[in-house]
C-alpha cells in the first residue's frame, strides 16, 4: 500500500516537473524580452537626462516594456516564478525602479489633453522670436516669453503644480535662460516709497504713543508726588488692608448725598475703633477682655 | 524692629481678607490715618486726593485672590450622604458618572481645539496667498516704474492689524483675565489660588476668539497655551451641569459641586488641552503632574490619561477627516513633523549639544528679563486700557515692518520646486526661484518651525537666519505681556529652532568636510534648549517634544542633555517665565518648598491671631454681624467659652463663609428645627455653588428674633490643627500637601490660638 502511494506520489511529482519545464522555458524567453526592453528603456532615460526629455521621447519604449510586464505577470505560472520568489525579487523591483521614475515625472500628464502641444508651440514661437532679434531679445520677445510664461502657470495651476516634468524643466531652462544669460528679468530695487511709508506708518506712531505715555505718567506722577512720597509701601508687593479698603471705597460709584453721609458715618465708625484700639494694642497687650471681637465691641 | 518681627507683621496684615483674624492687628496706623483723610475727602468733590492714592496703587488695581476650599467638609450631612450611598444598590454610580465627565472633557476640549485650529488655518492661508499676489503685482520692473512695494506692505499692515485690534479690544475690555498664555493662570488655580473669573464660558469665548485674531494678525506667539485654558474652562463647566452665565441648571453632577472635585476635574481638562495641542497625551498628563503634583493619586493620574487619549484620538479624526486623509495620520495641532531619515548622532556631538543648552539658559535668561522689563514698564506706564490695545496693533505693524525689510533687502533667492514652499514669493530673485526669506515669513509661525525643522541644507543662507532669529528672539518678547491671548511656546521653539539650525550652518561653512551636521537635528536640539531656558518646565516638556517630533528613542538623551542642560544654567540666573509671571502679578502661589526665612520659625511666629471664633451654639445675630464685618473666609467652631471669650475657646470644628451664609439665607436655626432638618441635605450647601451669595443678599435679621444657630450639624468637625510651637517647615508641608485653606494653630489645652492660611506662607 504504502509503496503504491510513494509511487503515485513520485509520478505525480514527475509530472508536475514536467509541466513546469515546459513553462519555464516561455518564461525565461519572456523574462529575456522584460529585460531587454527595460534596457531600452534605461538608455534612453538616462541620454536625455540633460535637458530633461524623457517622457516625449522615451515614450514608446516605455510603453514596450509595460507590455512586457504584464505579458510575462499574465501567465499564471511566469508570475509565480518571478513574483515573490525570493528576498530581492528582481523583477518586480527593477520594473518598480523604473515605473517610479515614470509617475515621478509626471510623465502620463504629457500625453493628457493637448497642453504639451500648445506648449510646444509657444516655446517655438519664443525661440524663434530669439533667433530673430538676436541684439534685442528683452524688448522684442518679451510678449512671447511673458505668453509662454503665463500658459506655464496656468497650466501648473490647473494640474496642481503636477506638471509633466519635460515642460517643467523646458520652462526653467527657458526662465534661466531669459534672467540669467539674457538679463531680461529685470527686476528694479526701488525703496525709497517703502522707507517713506514705513517712517510715517509706523515710526512716528510708536514714538508719539510711548513719548506720550512716558510724559503723560511722569506728569501724572509728578502731580502726586507729595503723597506717593509719604506712602512708599503702596509699592509693595502685599496688599495692604487699607489699600484694599481704601479701593473699595473708591471703587463704588457716585451716590446721593444722604447716602454718603451715612457711608462715611459707617466708615469713620469701623475706622476710629479699630485705631484706637490698635493703639491700644501696641501699648499693652491682651488683657483686657474686649480687644477680641473688635468691630462687634463697638 | 528685628527681621522676625517685621515679617510677623506683614504676614499679619496680608493674611486677614483670607484667615479670621480681627481686622485692627492688621492695619498699620498711618494708613488708617490716609484712609481716614480719603473718607473725609469723599466728602466734597471726589477727585484729586483719591486719584493720588489710587494712581500708584498697584496693590489697589490687582485682584484680591481668594483660596479654594479643597478640603472636603466632612460634616454631619455629609456623612448622612455617604451612608444613603452606601445603602444604594449601586454605589459605585458616582464613579461611572466621574468616567464619563472625563471622557467627555476629552472629546469637547478636542473639539473646540479644532475648531480654532481650522479658522486660524484657513484664515491664515487667505491672507497670505492675497499677500504673497500683492507682492507679485507690486514688483517695480525697469519697464513698469509705478508699481512699489509699498503697496503690499499697506496690505500687510492693514490684514495684522485689523484681527489684532479686534482681539486686543475683546481681551482689554471683554475679559482681561484672558491675556496671556493661561498657563500661569491654570497652574496658580491648581495650586489652590482662586483666579477671578478663570473658568467661566465667557472666559473661554474670549479667549477662543483672541487666539484666533491674533494669531492671524501674525503676531508672534502661538496657540498653545490658550489651548490650555480652553481645556480648564471646559472641565470646570461640564463637570458642574450648569451653567451661572446662563441661568441654566441641567440637574446633572451635583455631586460634584466643590472646588476638590473640580480641580481634579480641571486637572483632566489642562492635560486634555496640552493634548490636544500638541498631539501629545503622555505629556499632557504629565504636564498636569508637574504643575499640580502634590494633589495626586493613582485614580486621578489613570482619568486624567483616559481624557487625554480620547482628547487626542477625537483630534485626530477630525483633522483627519478635514484635511482629507486617510486613517488617523494627522496628530495634535502642532506638529513637527515626523524626521524622514532616523536621527542620529556621534559621541563627541553631545559637548556640542551641552554647548547648546548652556546657550539656550543663557538666552532664556536673557529672555525672561528682558520680558519682565518690558512688562514691568508697560504696567507703570501704560495703564489705559486703549493704550493697551494701542500697544499691541503698534507691536503688530512692528513686526510687519521688520519682517518685510528684511524680506526687501536681503535678496536670498533659491531655485523652486526643491524644497516645499507653501506661498514661494518671487521678490527680486530671478524667475524660476523663490526669495527664501519671504519664505519664512509668509506662514503662520507654526509652520515656520516644520520648515525650520525639515527644510533640507542649504535652504537659506546665514544671514537670513541670523537676521531672523534676531529679529523673532526681539519680538517674541515684546509680544508676550500685551493684552492679547497668546502663548509662548512656538515662538520660544521657533526662536530654538532658528538658531539651533544657525549654529549647524555655521559649522558646516567652517567644517565642510563634516557629516554629521544636519540642520533638522540642530534646529530640534536648539528647539529644547530654547524652550528649556525660557520655560524651565522637565518632564512635560522633554515628553512633549518627543511625542511632537516622534524622534527614535536613542534621541532622547541628546534632547534630554540640552534641556537639562538649559535648565540649570537659566535655574542660576532666574525662575520659568511662567513663574515669573505668577511672581510679577502676586498670586499667592505656594513653591514648592518653604521659603528659606522660614526655616526654624515656629507656628506661633506666623500664625494670625486674634482669630474671630464662633460658638458651638451662636446666636445668628452675631453670625451676622461678623460676617459683615469682616471677610474672612473660615471661622473656628469653639465650645467651653468663658466669658463670652471666644477666642479663648476650645476647638471643635471649622465652619466656611459659605455655609454661615446658606445657613442665614435659609433661616436653619435651632428655633425652627422642625422645618428645615427633614429637607436639608449636603446639596443645599452645593446648589449655591461657585458663585456663593454675598452677605448683602441675606436681609437684615430681625431684632427682637433672637435666634440661635447650632454648627454641630454644618461644620467640619476634623479640621487640621496644628501646636504653636510645630515647625514651619513641617507645617507648609502638610498645608502643601493636603491642599489646606486653613489651619488652626492652637494651644496644649486645644484652645485656639492662632490661624494660619496661604498669605501666612507667602510674604515676607
Amino acid at each position: 500500500m504504502l509503496k503504491k502511494i510513494l509511487s503515485f506520489l513520485i509520478l505525480v511529482g514527475c509530472c508536475h516537473n514536467a509541466i513546469s519545464l515546459e513553462t519555464k522555458k516561455t518564461c525565461k524567453h519572456l523574462v529575456g524580452e522584460l529585460g531587454d526592453s527595460q534596457s531600452k528603456f534605461v538608455y534612453c532615460v538616462t541620454d536625455h537626462s540633460v535637458p530633461v526629455a524623457l517622457c516625449v521621447d522615451c515614450e514608446p519604449l516605455y510603453a514596450n516594456m509595460k507590455n512586457a510586464y504584464q505579458t510575462l505577470m499574465s501567465i499564471e505560472n511566469c508570475s509565480k516564478i518571478y513574483s515573490n520568489a525570493d528576498r530581492i525579487n528582481i523583477v518586480s523591483t527593477t520594473q518598480e525602479v523604473l515605473t517610479y521614475m515614470w509617475n515621478k515625472a509626471n510623465c502620463d500628464d504629457c500625453f493628457r489633453g493637448n497642453h504639451s502641444e500648445l506648449y510646444e508651440e509657444l516655446w517655438n514661437s519664443f525661440n524663434s522670436c530669439l533667433t530673430i532679434h538676436p541684439k534685442s531679445e528683452c524688448t522684442d520677445c518679451k510678449i512671447e516669453y511673458l505668453t509662454l510664461n503665463n500658459f506655464y502657470l496656468e497650466m501648473d495651476k490647473a494640474n496642481k503644480g503636477r506638471v509633466c516634468f519635460d515642460l517643467q524643466d523646458s520652462m526653467n531652462r527657458t526662465r534661466l535662460k531669459w534672467s540669467d544669460e539674457l538679463k531680461c528679468c529685470q527686476r528694479e530695487v526701488k525703496m525709497t516709497i517703502f522707507i517713506i511709508t514705513v517712517c510715517l506708518v509706523v515710526i512716528l506712531p510708536l514714538c508719539i504713543f510711548y513719548s506720550t505715555a512716558v510724559v503723560l505718567t511722569k506728569r501724572r506722577e509728578a502731580e502726586h508726588g507729595v503723597i506717593n512720597h509719604l506712602t512708599p509701601e503702596l509699592e509693595d508687593p502685599a496688599p495692604s488692608t487699607s489699600a484694599l479698603i481704601t479701593a473699595a471705597i473708591l471703587s463704588t460709584p457716585q451716590e446721593t448725598m444722604s447716602e454718603v453721609q451715612a457711608q462715611i458715618e459707617k466708615i469713620s465708625d469701623v475706622v476710629e475703633a479699630p485705631r484706637t484700639k490698635a493703639l491700644f494694642n501696641l501699648s499693652d497687650s491682651d488683657d483686657l477682655s474686649t480687644d477680641d471681637e473688635p468691630i462687634l465691641g463697638s | 524692629m528685628t527681621d522676625r518681627e517685621s515679617l510677623l507683621n506683614i504676614s499679619k496684615e496680608a493674611s486677614e481678607d483670607d484667615g479670621a483674624i480681627g481686622v485692627i492687628s492688621g492695619m498699620p496706623t498711618d494708613e488708617t490715618g490716609l484712609l481716614t483723610n480719603n473718607t473725609n475727602s469723599n466728602d466734597n468733590n471726589q477727585t484729586e486726593p483719591i486719584f493720588y492714592v489710587r494712581s500708584r496703587t498697584t496693590a489697589v488695581s490687582r485682584p484680591n485672590y481668594e483660596s479654594l476650599d479643597y478640603e472636603v467638609c466632612e460634616n454631619a450631612l455629609f456623612h448622612d450622604e455617604e451612608r444613603k450611598r452606601l445603602q444604594e444598590r449601586f454605589s459605585i454610580r458616582k464613579d461611572v458618572i466621574r468616567w464619563i465627565i472625563f471622557i467627555q472633557i476629552g472629546i469637547i476640549t478636542a473639539l473646540i481645539a479644532c475648531t480654532i485650529d481650522i479658522i486660524i488655518e484657513e484664515l491664515s492661508e487667505f491672507k497670505y496667498k492675497f499677500l504673497k499676489n500683492a507682492v507679485d503685482n507690486n514688483v517695480p520692473m525697469t519697464d513698469d516704474s509705478d508699481r512699489d512695494l509699498a503697496i503690499p506692505f499697506l496690505y500687510w499692515i492693514l490684514l495684522s492689524i485689523v484681527p489684532v485690534s479686534v482681539g486686543a479690544a475683546l481681551v482689554t475690555y471683554i475679559e482681561p483675565i484672558t491675556a496671556g498664555s493661561g498657563i500661569p493662570q491654570v497652574k496658580s488655580y491648581l495650586n489652590g489660588v482662586q483666579i477671578p473669573r478663570i473658568v467661566r464660558i465667557k472666559t473661554l469665548a474670549v479667549k477662543a476668539a483672541g487666539v484666533i485674531t491674533s494669531v492671524v494678525g501674525g503676531l508672534a506667539g502661538g496657540k498653545e497655551g490658550p489651548m490650555i485654558h480652553a481645556g480648564a474652562v471646559v472641565a470646570a463647566g461640564i463637570s458642574q451641569g450648569k451653567s451661572t452665565t446662563f441661568v441654566k441648571d441641567f440637574r446633572i453632577f451635583k455631586a460634584f459641586r466643590d472646588d476638590h472635585e473640580k480641580r481634579d476635574f480641571v486637572l483632566g481638562g489642562g492635560a486634555a488641552g496640552v493634548t490636544a495641542a500638541f498631539g501629545a497625551p503622555i505629556g499632557g498628563m504629565l504636564f498636569s503632574l508637574e504643575e499640580a503634583a502634590s494633589f495626586w493619586n493613582q485614580n486621578l493620574i489613570w482619568r486624567t490619561l483616559v481624557a487625554s487619549i480620547i482628547s487626542s484620538f477625537t483630534l485626530n479624526i477630525v483633522l483627519s477627516t478635514y484635511h482629507g486623509l486617510d486613517g488617523f495620520t494627522f496628530t495634535g495641532l502642532f506638529n513637527l513633523g515626523k524626521f524622514d531619515q532616523p536621527l542620529t548622532f556621534e559621541y563627541f556631538e553631545l559637548p556640542i549639544f551641552m554647548l547648546l543648552g548652556i546657550a539656550g539658559g543663557l538666552l532664556g535668561a536673557t529672555w525672561n528679563f528682558m520680558n519682565t522689563r518690558i512688562n514691568k514698564f508697560r504696567k507703570r506706564y501704560i495703564p489705559w486700557k486703549i493704550g493697551k490695545v494701542l500697544e499691541a496693533v503698534l507691536i503688530a505693524m512692528v513686526g510687519v515692518t521688520l519682517a518685510s525689510a528684511m524680506m526687501f533687502f536681503i535678496s536670498d533667492c533659491r531655485p523652486l520646486g526643491n524644497d516645499p514652499t507653501i506661498h514661494p514669493v518671487q521678490l527680486f530673485c530671478k524667475d524660476n526661484e523663490y526669495n527664501a526669506v519671504a519664505a519664512l515669513w509668509f506662514q503662520t509661525p507654526e509652520a515656520t518651525v516644520r520648515s525650520l525643522f525639515h527644510d533640507p541644507p542649504g535652504s537659506h543662507q546665514i544671514l537670513t537666519l541670523a537676521m531672523f532669529t534676531l529679529i523673532y528672539y526681539v519680538l517674541s518678547c515684546a509680544t508676550f505681556g500685551l493684552n492679547v491671548s497668546l502663548g509662548v511656546f512656538i515662538p520660544t521653539a521657533l526662536v530654538g529652532a532658528a538658531w539651533g539650525r544657525l549654529v549647524a550652518m555655521l559649522l558646516f561653512y567652517l567644517f565642510p568636510e563634516t557629516n554629521f551636521l544636519h540642520p533638522g537635528k540642530y534646529a530640534l536640539i536648539g528647539a529644547a534648549a530654547n524652550l528649556g531656558g525660557v520655560l524651565r518646565m522637565t518632564i512635560s516638556l522633554s515628553v512633549i517634544l518627543m511625542e511632537t517630533t516622534g524622534v527614535e528613542t536613542s534621541f532622547f538623551f541628546p534632547l534630554i542633555i540640552a534641556l537639562i542642560t538649559a535648565k540649570w544654567v537659566g535655574d542660576s540666573f532666574n525662575e520659568g517665565i511662567y513663574d515669573t509671571q505668577i511672581e510679577v502679578n502676586h498670586v499667592p502661589i505656594l513653591p514648592w518648598e518653604p521659603i528659606p526665612q522660614f526655616k526654624g520659625l515656629k507656628a506661633r511666629d506666623i500664625m494670625s491671631k486674634p482669630v474671630i471664633c464662633i460658638k458651638l451654639q451662636d446666636k445668628a445675630h452675631y453670625i451676622y454681624k461678623v460676617l459683615n464685618g469682616c471677610n474672612h473666609n473660615g471661622f473656628p467652631v469653639v465650645d467651653n467659652v468663658q466669658n463670652n471669650l471666644r477666642s479663648k475657646g476650645r476647638v471643635c470644628g471649622i465652619i466656611l463663609r459659605s455655609q454661615l451664609i446658606v445657613i442665614l439665607l435659609k433661616s436653619l436655626y435651632v428655633e425652627n428645627k422642625r422645618f428645615w432638618v427633614p429637607e436639608t441635605s449636603i446639596q443645599t450647601f452645593r446648589d449655591v455653588y461657585p458663585r456663593y451669595p454675598s452677605i448683602e443678599s441675606v436681609r437684615q435679621l430681625d431684632n427682637k428674633e433672637n435666634y440661635t444657630v447650632d454648627l454641630s450639624m454644618f461644620m467640619n468637625p476634623s479640621p487640621i490643627r496644628v501646636n504653636t510651637h510645630d515647625s514651619v517647615p513641617k507645617i507648609f508641608q502638610t498645608f502643601r500637601a493636603l491642599g489646606l485653606r486653613h489651619m488652626l494653630a492652637i494651644t496644649n489645652e486645644n484652645r485656639i490660638a492662632g490661624i494660619i492660611t496661604r498669605r501666612d506662607f507667602i510674604y515676607k
